[in-house]
């Protein structure tokens, strides 16, 4: 291209003002060479249309006019702060700092000298000093990096870091996971409740073993176990839990819900007999106290209206018919004929105030505890001796949210996972065990190993790759076949090794070929040492 | 003098007594690794047993190939081999190249520009100008 000079000045304002000549910047960025005006000069100017214009004052009245009428248009009546104000005048409050105007600044902490530090002399040598780099520091560097892994607090993690594989171990966390889950169900509360990520114990509780299972007609699992459990249990899951909550909301009532509920809950367990009907009648029975007194304990906060979208659970309605039997009873009360009145009258307070629904617990727990005190028949209860008891197949799974809490809480356990589509297909208790223990068998990852793996499966209906390892016709190479495993086949190999030997040349082999590296690798060290 | 018979020959032709089938030996290579070999790994789970229980007269080797692209090499009875890579292909892709070197003899591939292939000689005898119609000026 031809170098144009460019002018000192631009010319454009000695120029008169024609808009046909003036070439509009943005346009002309993608017009082809002919529709090019004149070469104008610079843009360092910022040209406008306008430029020249504030030479005489009418223009600049009706420009400033103009760029009123839009401010007026856009932001309203009032003029934006800072119209008026002149930012290269020296008095003009632009030019004050915010720290002289009073505003509060953000200002680092300034250390402070000689504290801690001591006499400080620079180090000549290395000696004692923290010594940086090198493949180990960087590994533990990358470590640090992912994350304190709190190797010796073994609470706080979600799951052990390593995959359980003994099958003793899975075995417990197998029976735990479900003693707790049913358990949960049993008490009609939410079976993933269990595996609360605060509800840590790397041990396994001693209770659970006290826990017997049944395997019931209908397909369901049943437990045997003492109310200590179930109350120990449940404080330990609901209480904390509801703890939590609450103090996040700061909706006390709660805790105090649960409580009752979980007071409820021992009460039905505890007083299963025809004769105490009484105490069921005054707490649980009738279903006309039920909702009354579910509503008390719902509207105990009128200031704050239900928030649909907390996390807070609804208390659910007493159902009269449950799913899970208890089989045998472990406690058995007799009623003494003068309970009715006080509770009663505690049930009425109860739907008044808030204050009473406290009063109500105690007095119902201290009622139980007399009642409990007065006649009690235990049940020694027999330590279960784990699977063998019950067998898992015969229970069936068809909730999804058991199998969801089961899988969670056994990923808790054993830090092993279920696959969603092995858990849709699972309907018994035995088919998740035996997903578990094969989730804790490493899969093979070469092909090879999965082929034998296959093979070494017992009644397959569907025959598959494990035919592969019968057929007469086929063979499986573990390793690569090179040109010697081909000569070998065939027989030649013998006859080439024979003739190599026989000229002194090397022979190499799949084996050979390391052990001539090491003997050529030993013969140049000892040439090393030699010359050293 | 008493005619003697025609001496009939069993005619040296693959199908007309007994077939036998081209192929003798089909090498399966796979990777452990490479993720082009998923096909041929899926292939070999799940078909090679019903392939190799439909023909056995052909020996089957099945050979990871380590960082290699995953192919079936035939061998046949004229002495070559044909290879066919089957990189990226599916379960089903691998099963229709492993029945096209089954169906192959190990002859090149050749263009065939003629409609028959015959080794009987014509029926009608070859043209000459001598013997047809005649063209009379």
């Amino acid at each position: 291209m031809r170098r144009i000079p460019r002018p000192q000045r631009p010319i454009e304002n000695l120029l008169p003002y024609y808009p046909s000549w003036r070439p509009r910047l943005v346009c002309f960025t993608g017009f082809p060479a002919r529709y090019r005006f004149s070469p104008t000069s610079a843009t360092f100017s910022s040209s406008t249309r306008y430029n020249g214009i504030f030479d005489g004052k009418p223009d600049k009245k009706k420009h400033q006019a103009m760029v009123r009428r839009w401010q007026k248009r856009l932001l309203g009546e009032s003029e934006p702060i800072g119209a008026h104000v002149d930012p290269y005048d020296p008095t003009s409050p632009v030019r004050i700092t915010p720290e002289e105007q009073g505003e509060e600044q953000e200002m680092l902490e300034e250390a402070e000298d000689g504290e801690g530090l001591g006499e400080y002399e620079e180090a000549v040598t290395w000696d004692g000093l923290e010594v940086v780099g090198g493949e180990k520091w960087a590994k533990e560097f990358n470590e640090w990096q992912k994350g304190d892994k709190l190797r010796g607090w073994e609470g706080s993690a979600y799951a052990p870091q390593t995959k359980v594989t003994e099958q003793s171990q899975l075995n417990n966390a197998f029976l735990r996971a479900v003693v707790e889950t049913y358990m949960l169900i049993q008490a009609k509360q939410e079976p993933t409740l269990a595996s609360h990520p605060e509800r840590f114990s790397s041990e396994d509780p001693t209770w659970i073993y006290n826990v017997k299972l049944h395997a019931a007609p209908d397909g369901q699992l049943e437990l045997n176990f003492p109310p200590e459990a179930m109350k120990e249990f449940l404080e330990e899951v609901n209480y904390r839990e509801a703890k939590e909550q609450a103090v996040e909301e700061g909706l006390e009532e709660v805790v105090e819900e649960y409580i009752a509920e979980e007071v409820h809950a021992e009460a039905e367990n505890s007083s299963h007999e025809p004769g105490s009907q009484s105490i069921d009648n005054a707490i649980a029975g009738s279903t006309d106290a039920v909702p009354t007194k579910a509503a008390a304990l719902v509207k105990q906060n009128e200031k704050k209206p239900f928030d649909f979208m907390s996390n807070r659970p609804v208390p659910r309605a007493k159902r009269e018919e449950s799913t899970m039997t208890v089989d045998e009873v472990t406690e058995t009360t007799t009623v003494n004929p003068e309970s009715p009145s006080p509770t009663a009258e505690l049930e009425a307070l109860a739907s008044t105030s808030e204050e009473a629904v406290a009063t109500m617990r105690t007095a119902v727990r201290n009622a139980i505890e007399t009642l409990a005190a007065q006649s009690i028949s235990i049940q020694n209860p027999t330590v279960s001796e784990g699977p063998e008891l019950v067998d898992y197949y015969e229970i069936q799974l068809t909730d999804p949210q058991i199998k969801f809490a089961l899988s969670k809480r056994l990923l808790q356990l054993t830090s092993l996972r279920i696959t969603d589509h092995l858990l849709n297909n699972s309907s018994t208790l035995g088919d998740l065990y035996t997903h578990l223990l094969a989730a804790a068998k490493p899969k093979p990852k070469k092909l090879i190993d999965q082929i034998r793996a296959e093979g070494e499966i017992q009644d397959k209906v569907k025959p598959g790759m494990e035919d592969l390892l019968r057929l007469p016709n086929v063979k499986l190479k573990d390793k690569r076949v090179t040109k010697v495993d081909k000569e070998r086949e065939v027989g030649r190999w013998k006859v080439i090794e024979y003739a190599l030997r026989e000229r002194d040349l090397p022979v190499f082999t799949k084996d050979d070929v390391v052990e001539d590296r090491l003997k050529m690798e030993r013969r140049k060290s000892r040439l090393w040492a030699r010359a050293v | 003098m008493p005619l003697s018979a025609i001496r009939t020959v069993a005619k040296p032709q693959n199908g007309v007594g007994a077939f036998i089938l081209q192929c003798k030996r089909l090498d399966f290579h796979y990777c452990d690794w490479a993720g082009s070999s998923r096909g041929m790994k899926k292939f070999i789970k799940t078909n090679l047993a019903i392939f190799a229980k439909r023909n056995p007269q052909i020996e089957i080797t099945v050979s990871p190939r380590p960082n290699k692209h995953p192919v079936i090499i035939g061998h046949y009875i004229n002495g070559r081999q044909k290879a066919i890579c089957v990189r990226n292909m599916t379960n089903n892709e691998v099963k229709q190249k492993a029945d096209l070197l089954r169906h192959a003899s190990g002859e090149k591939l050749q263009r065939l520009n003629k409609p028959v292939m015959s080794l009987n000689e014509s029926v009608r005898g070859i043209w000459s100008p001598f013997h047809g119609t005649k063209i009379q000026i």
